[in-house]
């Protein structure tokens, strides 16, 4: 049964092994650091409900070129801390304000982030949603983005740090984007999947609605 | 402070710490010890008060100025206090030039409280017209060397001045320097001592590498008559409610202490 | 601040109560929330009696200027600011001594539950809007800025709550407001860690006896502990975990 947590509260006695991200240790017990979601049938974990993106080795994130260095580029990738992307001379040339996918090779212990393996993205809408909803908007092994990819048929390109490309047409891409602010507003929740079924499948002049405040 | 010093205060802090731990201090101090005290009033003769206090190598110059000015709107029968400090670049190679830092504004409106709550000087002896013209008393806190426990030097200083102050004369609405109406009417001996906590251990009187080490300190004012008139946690860790009553009775005791100095020094 | 003067009305009545209606030991209603702005990372808004707080969170981010970073640990900044309409004689716009000295303590009071270590080499600033002040405001501030922290999803060792106690006519009493703290004799302001009791941020201006001294701490203390409560809930009962399917049910 999912659970809100908060910092400091309790979640269980501590173990041995390497405790998992956001729990921490104070004498015999595990305590959540963040306000998070915590469901004790599935372990001592926590999923934190907002946050900002910490880039992981192995992570596709999409990032905006910011600007030039002798042997690479300086990359935004949504997170406290910038890219860098090293690029030999004769590899891809990339300009300020491109978007790019890339893949995070490595963070060292003071935050320095590494990238590599740059594709240029061109054309299509850039959004971006809160990094800590992302295996939402996956699902379990990859069906939700299955599901909104067949229920739009549009391109669609998943960051790590939050961060969506949506390249197709136009109506597509508005039903796709609604589709995912309400994963992203109700990632708590269960249910979350038929809703979404739903809202695939009614036509779009049913759906119409305002769109309110994003 | 730049990455060198950092790590040399690092290093230090562990010894601190480790002593700490031991109960021993890095001057082989009892934990509530003062270092060697030394005051002397009316140390600069031209201002209407001073003295100069040496807590250890700590050393504050304070020194108290008089005039004549408009009372705050919601006490018109009360005379002025403000308290200022320097932490002046001298004093030590972290004092930078410039505004008052956070420290310095945290020192001074520690060490005013301190003065003010206790209410000692006897602030309605300062009007001159009710709800127009008061007495208003500037105590300067001037740090000379920055040795550690800054709170206590300046409160010991403050104190002393102002207990060796004379106030003008005030005639013909000017105020007439060199002579002299009256002594500056006080009722209270504050002063503040000051706990650091480093690990387990409370120590009083934190040398500057005590300080720094410190995660925690407790300043606690007391007058003679066995009110506590200000308290002030600093530091980025924590105290417990066991701390505080460990600190609140050595807080009285030593508070004594300083004061019988403040007596014997009286010029 | 205790003004020292005397007022014209008491501060308690006949029957042991404060001007309010309240008794000693008794808090002013308070209410919270959480994630009212949109650009802050993290936010929450917080009306204690007549005061009303609003703090802001934005980070980890990157360290600007550039020489502040520490290498080992993000960098916590605090900015309590009062806005000029917020008390009776408008206070002018700006850090005053006052707001600076309670940044310090109050961001000395977050940097230890803070878990820093998590973002080297960035900056978590924190700034709370007093815009309303009824006395306790740092207290509400503080109290605001440990939502605002969760809000952002800043890892804590704790969820930091804040509440002072004070001394009225002789009686050690908790929460004062805008009069009992000008014409009363005592002013003590907390804030702890309520998982582990430790005392984090902690002053007091007036005159008190060591027995009214520890009394006011304890009083305190349990107040700060009531505000936790509060926290707590206001955070849990934002994201009501439900099922989708069946909130459709029940509206069918």
């Amino acid at each position: 049964m999912r659970m809100i947590v908060v910092p400091g509260e309790k979640l269980g006695e501590a173990k041995p092994g390497k405790l998992p991200q956001w729990v921490f240790r104070d004498g015999d017990s595990l305590y959540s650091a963040v306000y998070g979601l915590f469901d004790p049938e599935k372990g001592i974990r926590v999923t934190p409900i907002h946050g900002k993106y910490i880039p992981r080795p192995g992570d596709i994130v999409i990032g905006i070129v910011l600007s030039m260095r002798h042997s690479g580029y300086l990359v935004d990738i949504n997170s406290a801390y910038i890219g860098f992307l090293h690029v030999p001379r004769e590899g891809i040339r990339l300009e300020p304000g491109d978007v790019i996918t890339a893949k995070v090779s490595s963070r060292d212990e003071v935050g320095n982030t590494h990238l590599e393996s740059p594709r240029r993205l061109i054309k299509g809408k850039l959004i971006e949603i809160s990094s800590t909803k992302v295996p939402r908007i996956f699902g379990k092994a990859g069906s939700m983005l299955d599901l909104i990819r067949k229920g739009t048929g549009i391109q669609i390109i998943v960051g790590r740090n939050g961060r969506i490309w949506l390249r197709g047409d136009r109506e597509k891409i508005l039903k796709a984007e609604k589709v995912i602010r309400f994963i992203e507003d109700n990632a708590h929740l269960y249910g979350v999947t038929d809703k979404v079924k739903e809202m695939l499948e009614t036509d779009d002049k049913d759906n119409e609605q305002v769109n309110e405040g994003r | 402070m730049n990455r060198e010093n950092e790590t040399l205060w690092t290093l230090k802090s562990e010894y601190v710490h480790r002593l700490a731990s031991q109960g021993l201090r890095v001057d082989n101090r009892g934990a509530f010890d003062y270092r060697e005290i030394y005051i002397e009033p009316n140390y600069v003769t031209r201002s209407a008060g001073s003295a100069l206090v040496k807590l250890g190598n700590t050393t504050v110059l304070a020194g108290i100025s008089m005039d004549v000015g408009q009372p705050f709107p919601d006490t018109p029968n009360e005379g002025v206090i403000m308290t200022g400090a320097e932490l002046v670049p001298l004093a030590s190679p972290t004092f930078e030039p410039g505004p008052p830092s956070e420290d310095a504004i945290e020192l001074a409106r520690v060490v005013d409280r301190g003065i003010r709550e206790s209410k000692a000087i006897d602030l309605e002896k300062l009007v001159i017209e009710e709800g127009e013209k008061v007495w208003m008393v500037f105590i300067d806190l001037h740090i000379l060397d920055y040795d550690g426990n800054l709170f206590d030097a300046s409160t010991l200083a403050a104190i002393t001045a102002l207990l060796n102050t004379k106030v003008p004369k005030y005639e013909d609405d000017k105020v007439i320097r060199n002579e002299t109406s009256m002594d500056l009417p006080i009722r209270r001996i504050p002063v503040e001592t000051t706990f650091a906590k480093i690990g387990n251990a409370i120590l009083l009187d934190p040398v500057l590498e005590e300080e720094m080490a410190a995660d925690a300190r407790l300043t606690i004012a007391t007058t003679d008559d066995g009110y506590i008139c200000a308290a002030q946690k600093g530091g980025s860790g924590a105290i417990t409610a066991e701390d505080i009553e460990t600190i609140i009775d050595k807080a009285f005791e030593k508070g004594d202490y300083l004061r019988d100095l403040i007596n014997k020094a009286k010029g | 601040m205790n003004m020292g003067g005397k007022s014209d009305i008491p501060l308690l009545d006949k029957n042991g109560k404060r001007i309010d209606g309240r008794d000693l030991e008794e808090l002013r209603p308070v209410k919270m929330e959480v994630g009212v702005l949109k650009k802050a990372d993290g936010s929450a808004y917080v009306e204690w009696g007549g005061n009303k707080v609003i703090a802001a969170v934005y980070g980890p981010r990157e360290v600007l200027p550039k020489h502040l970073s520490n290498p080992y640990k993000a960098v916590l900044t605090y900015r309590y600011n009062m806005a000029p309409f917020s008390v009776d004689d408008r206070k002018r716009p700006g850090p005053d001594r006052r707001s600076i000295e309670i940044s310090k303590i109050s961001r000395e009071a977050l940097e230890s539950i803070v878990m820093l270590e998590y973002f080297p080499n960035t900056m978590i600033d924190v700034f709370v809007e007093v815009l309303q002040a009824d006395a306790g405001t740092r207290c509400a501030a503080l109290t605001a800025a440990a939502l605002a922290l969760a809000d952002a999803g800043i890892p804590m060792r704790d969820l930091v709550a804040a509440c002072a106690a004070g001394k009225i006519e002789g009686k050690v009493a908790l929460d004062l407001k805008k009069e009992e703290d000008n014409y009363g004799e005592a002013d003590m302001p907390i804030a702890i860690s309520p998982r582990t009791n430790s005392i984090l941020l902690f002053q007091m201006d007036g005159l008190m006896t060591r027995e009214e001294f520890m009394k006011a701490l304890h009083l305190a203390m349990e107040g700060a502990k009531k505000i936790n409560e509060l926290q707590k809930k206001t955070l849990k009962e934002k994201y009501k975990v439900i099922n989708l399917s069946e909130e459709g049910e029940k509206n069918e």
